[in-house]
């Protein structure tokens, strides 16, 4: 036993040696992100159920790399086209491989990484976002949007000012149609739709849309109150909406709407069909007033995804994964989509304002931007803080439920036609 | 291809608008049908 024999025990730290220096800052730099993810998740500035499985799994992924054996090394250097080391080894780790894609490989994948299973049959064909839509459709009470459809749908329509701005200007920055379409649905602000369209559009770069996505989406709840101070005037913060009489919806009607709405969007787009269903699914369930199933997807579907969505994205996080001269593009182009929306939005609802005769309170335009519930809950603070009788929230909850359709509805015409541009 | 793009986002921005007045006028037809002819409140 000599020495080199001892520090073979700590790969993570003689891998070091076998990097280059980029590749030594990405990977300590990324464990140092996942150490802040953790902190904000836990102080409560970043969305915490997502931010902490992340943090850590980012972290210890890029803390656990060691040399795969020669065989191991032979099928992962098939997929990624690196060359192995001189003694056939080359480094990796034992959490996933998302490159490998023949089926002999993956197999053999399947039975070495533990995550591999997970990321094979449940992430990489979109079914965890699908399991976190079912959560989404059974929180969501339509309601608040079939009392007021047109106006809802407007201010959603207005708060996708990003998600179709930002495509043009992706393209000018130099990146593909596909590739652009993926990042510049950050600016819909729900998350499984981002995974989605870029695992149909963009698999190469989805690792890192993905998590620039969750990224902003979680910042958007520190970020979007200094947006509406900024552009919308105490005074018009303070506006009391007209009261309007209640319209009673029945669970019938909701079960209607989300039977012929679901039915009609597939139709239309096919492509997005999985996601259409999912919501719709989760809604019907709400207002079928099956109980057992509602719980069921409530508790175990949703936090069950939410949780292996973060430890997956954080995994997948690993530094010759994410190493990418197009991240920082990417980083830009996330921000810029999603303030673009969060104008859209502020946009609409000052020209629902104005239309409506100056009764409409402008802030609920924020509220269309669909990150379920926090745009809403944000509205609703931020005119609570100036004026603490007015209540915007039922309209704020109309507007952010129209915002998941209409992203959607981009998702399908994006995953659509996007691929037949050239 | 800039000039493709921008055409293309105002066509998928104007189809978008399209579709979500759709589904508004869906849920208002909705509305009638079933207050109508399915005992709703």
């Amino acid at each position: 036993m000599n020495f080199s024999d001892v520090a073979n025990i700590f790969q993570g730290i003689t891998s070091f040696g076998h990097s280059t220096w980029p590749m030594i800052f990405a990977r300590i730099g990324l464990m140092i992100l996942g150490a802040v993810l953790v902190y904000y998740g836990r102080k409560g500035v970043l969305e915490p159920l997502l931010m902490i499985p992340m943090g850590l799994g980012m972290a210890m992924v890029n803390a656990g790399v060691l040399f795969l054996d020669p065989t191991t090394a032979a099928v992962i250097s098939r997929s990624t086209g690196e060359a192995v080391m001189a003694d056939g080894t080359t480094q990796g780790t034992l959490m996933l491989a998302p490159f490998v894609e023949r089926t002999d490989d993956l197999m053999y994948i399947l039975q070495i990484d533990f995550l591999q299973p997970i990321y094979t049959f449940a992430f990489s064909n979109g079914l965890i976002a699908c399991f976190v839509f079912m959560g989404i459709g059974v929180l969501l009470d339509v309601g608040f949007l079939l009392a007021r459809p047109f106006q809802s749908m407007f201010l959603a329509l207005c708060a996708e000012l990003g998600t179709v701005a930002t495509f043009p200007i992706a393209v000018a920055l130099g990146l593909t149609y596909n590739e652009a379409a993926s990042i510049a649905m950050v600016g819909g602000a729900d998350g499984p739709m981002v995974l989605f369209t870029s695992l149909k559009l963009a698999k190469h770069l989805f690792v890192p849309i993905t998590v620039v996505a969750y990224l902003y989406l979680g910042l958007t709840y520190g970020g979007y109150p200094y947006l509406i101070r900024f552009l919308i005037p105490a005074k018009l913060r303070a506006i009391r909406p007209q009261a309007r009489p209640v319209v009673k919806i029945s669970s019938g009607e909701k079960l209607a709407f989300a039977f012929v709405a679901g039915t009609v969007l597939c139709l239309l787009f096919p492509s997005a069909a999985p996601l259409l269903l999912s919501l719709f699914v989760g809604v019907a369930v709400r207002e079928a007033g099956l109980q057992y199933f509602t719980n069921m997807i409530e508790n175990t579907l949703l936090y069950g995804a939410t949780f292996f969505l973060g430890l997956l994205l954080g995994v997948l996080c690993e530094a010759s994964t994410i190493f990418n001269p197009k991240v920082l593009l990417l980083l830009v182009l996330g921000i810029i989509s999603l303030l673009l929306s969060g104008v859209g939005g502020i946009i609409g609802g000052y020209l629902l304002y104005f239309f409506s005769g100056r009764k409409v309170n402008p802030v609920i335009g924020i509220a269309a931007v669909s990150c379920v519930p926090s745009t809403a809950k944000v509205a609703q603070k931020e005119v609570s803080n100036v004026a603490p009788d007015v209540i915007i929230l039922p309209e704020a909850l109309g507007a952010n439920i129209s915002g998941v359709i209409t992203t959607a509805i981009l998702t399908g015409i994006f995953v659509s036609l996007v691929p037949l541009m050239k | 291809m800039f000039t493709t793009a921008v055409t293309s986002a105002v066509i998928m921005y104007a189809l978008a608008g399209v579709i979500s007045l759709l589904v508004a006028g869906l849920i208002k037809l909705l509305f009638v049908v079933v207050r109508r002819y399915g005992g709703g409140e």
